[in-house]
């Protein structure tokens, strides 16, 4: 006896069901050609970048290869090493600035009873959002006051405060996580404040701190207006100021050095990256010590 | 070793007040048990001793010297914890070496503190290992150890046990009496288990609400509870607490309980409070004489049985008496099933007797 066959009723002999007439036609492989455009147009850029940073005679487009170190050597001819050095000097002091002196605000903000704590809590994230461009001229004018705007280390301090609410925010919030226990019995067998963080709070912290270091790490990297204005020596130009050497208007756009000095110019941050990745893999481990 | 002394301590968290006007002495070495439900305010009052909350208003002293103005590191308490706190970030030795270098003791003599202590735990196989790395009852001896390793003047222990399995709870309670055998320190034990009060504390404290309801020996507070709270909470199975209807007669009590009618003298002609409604009266599961049979010339409630837990040397079994359900003790002896008919004879002199607010009639308190 024959059934009518619905449209929606599926059966053996359905088209719709044969294994490859059906899986061309279906919306996955719709889906995948559709990601695939968005991947390559992603992928195309960083295939120019590294194919130019190694083409004697790069383009903007690709044409034509020649295989060649050039591009390095000429990069680093014109300063990309110094501007490196200059970043990894903004990037590492501002770091170890923020990061220290974020830990000891989150633990007395976590930990300790302060008055408007509220108040402070929001006023910390508000300025997370500030950007650090708005107070630039009035820094730059307190700057000129004190004569620090030729200094490396006074920009970093800079680049540092710019840092310090959201690295606040961040390790506050991962030492709100450690129980209290754990200082509670640190303090009954004898010891300090100073003690309790040295010794139980920065180890329990510490992907906190990892985390929060490497965000301000790459912030101040990549930080390009607050170095160009604080600190004027041309010998201090950290990389992402320095890059625009090659778009220099007499010498047109150099694309190979221009490639090869931004892959250089990646390098740490790439480096520290993998750092990050295998101090965060050592887990959140306050579990354990706690309950069962 | 010190006396502890809490006067009017009271802590108040936010407008609720969380502990009462506490008043509590435990003398030199001895083994105080602070029992409650929860919410009574026993932690917090352990927390005050050790330091961690400020007394809203009273005085704590340890041995003898006001405390309340002193930080948890200078009051010599040694503290176990209910979640143990070893710091899961070292090693069980680093752990208990903690305390001892922070104090200022040298390298070579804290390792030889610990191994000792080890050894007297049990302990020393674990010494290299993480917290983590311990079954429950291993990291609660490492927190004993760093606590006894503190040689304080008193011992705070919060709920130590409440995360073991029950059999390994039997068996550290008998380790908990022991090292307090061995190291006679004053100490302090807060637990919701009133089992694990009655068997290990020389004296028993019992709150409710942030009130201490009674202060006393655990046999005697067993035989003569200071109120029907306290009744109804030491003790297990729970005592039967049952509506009655209570006169006072020059000098003895009249009282109808479930059918039942009975006199009771009150001791030394106490003083007899005005009976209202609401007056209840308690008797302990064994303080009834269960039979099959109505004879005799006891006083007696009639009942049907309606469950039968035999436990090996006693059998309890629960019995409706008119409304009311009560559990008492039988002997296996008995047989009896559900459905039974029984009949309870009350010994009179083992029935407690209280009124509508739970105070104790007609008996010394």
């Amino acid at each position: 006896m024959e059934a009518t066959i619905s449209p929606l009723v599926e059966t053996e002999s359905d088209p719709r069901h044969s294994p490859v007439f059906g899986r061309i036609l279906g919306s996955r492989l719709l889906t995948d050609a559709i990601l695939s455009i968005f991947g390559i147009a992603f992928f195309v850029p960083f295939i120019w970048l590294i194919l130019s940073a190694f083409n004697r005679d790069a383009t903007a487009g690709f044409a034509g290869f020649k295989f060649s170190f050039f591009n390095f050597s000429d990069a680093i001819h014109m300063g990309a090493g110094r501007a490196i050095y200059n970043s990894l000097y903004l990037s590492l002091v501002s770091t170890l600035v923020a990061t220290v002196g974020a830990l000891f605000a989150a633990y007395v903000l976590s930990r300790k009873r302060v008055p408007f704590k509220g108040a402070l809590l929001v006023g910390v994230l508000f300025l997370s959002a500030l950007p650090s461009s708005l107070l630039l001229i009035p820094i730059f004018q307190e700057f000129v006051k004190f004569h620090w705007q030729n200094s490396p280390f006074y920009a970093s301090l800079a680049l540092a405060s710019a840092s310090l609410p959201f690295s606040i925010w961040i390790i506050k919030n991962f030492i709100d996580q450690i129980p209290k226990d754990y200082e509670e019995a640190a303090s009954v067998e004898g010891a300090n404040d100073i003690r309790i963080l040295r010794k139980i709070v920065f180890p329990l912290t510490l992907p906190g701190l990892v985390v929060a270091s490497m965000l301000t790490f790459v912030s101040s990297w990549g930080a390009f207006l607050v170095p160009l204005v604080l600190d004027t020596n041309p010998n201090n130009i950290p990389g992402s100021v320095g890059i625009y050497n090659f778009l220099s208007a007499n010498a047109g756009v150099q694309y190979g050095p221009l490639a090869a000095y931004s892959i250089l110019f990646s390098m740490p941050v790439i480096g520290a990256y993998f750092v990050s990745v295998h101090w965060l893999n050592g887990g959140f481990a306050f579990a354990g010590g706690v309950k069962g | 070793m010190a006396q502890v002394t809490l006067e009017n301590v009271t802590k108040v968290f936010e407008g609720r007040t969380v502990v009462d006007e506490l008043n509590i002495e435990i003398e030199d070495g001895e083994f105080m048990a602070v029992v409650g439900p929860s919410g009574c305010g026993k932690t917090t009052t352990l927390r005050m001793l050790a330091g961690f909350e400020k007394t809203s208003s009273g005085v704590i002293r340890i041995d003898n010297k006001v405390v309340n103005a002193v930080a948890p590191k200078d009051r010599n308490v040694g503290m176990v914890f209910q979640t143990y706190a070893l710091f899961p970030h070292m090693t069980i030795e680093k752990n208990l070496l903690f305390g001892l270098r922070t104090r200022g003791v040298s390298r070579a003599q804290a390792r030889k503190e610990v191994a000792e202590i080890a050894g007297v735990l049990g302990i020393d196989p674990l010494l290299g290992q993480k917290p983590s790395q311990l079954s429950g009852g291993e990291r609660q001896r490492v927190a004993l150890g760093r606590a006894l390793l503190r040689r304080p003047d008193v011992f705070l222990l919060d709920e130590p046990l409440s995360n073991l399995d029950a059999a390994l709870r039997t068996q550290m309670r008998f380790e908990l009496k022991r090292i307090h055998a061995q190291f006679p320190v004053t100490t302090i034990y807060v637990t919701h288990d009133q089992v694990e009060a009655m068997t290990m504390a020389d004296r028993i404290a019992v709150m409710r609400t942030g009130c201490l309801q009674q202060l006393e020996r655990p046999v005697a507070m067993y035989q003569k509870p200071g109120n029907a709270f306290v009744a109804g909470f030491i003790g297990s199975p729970k005592m039967n607490l049952l509506p009655a209807l209570v006169t006072a007669e020059n000098g003895n009590l009249h009282i109808e309980l479930l059918g039942a009618r009975f006199d009771k003298k009150t001791l030394h002609g106490a003083l007899v409070h005005s009976l209202g409604a609401g007056s209840m009266c308690g008797f302990r599961p064994e303080a009834v004489h269960v039979t099959d049979h109505a004879d005799g010339t006891l006083p007696r409630l009639r009942g049907r049985v309606e469950s039968v837990e035999p436990l090996g040397a006693d059998t309890f079994i629960v019995v409706r008496v008119q409304d009311e359900i009560l559990r008492c003790r039988c002997a296996p002896s008995l047989e009896l099933s559900v459905d039974d008919e029984v009949w309870l004879e009350i010994e009179v002199d083992k029935v407690h007797v209280f009124d509508s607010d739970g105070t104790v009639v007609g008996s010394e308190t």
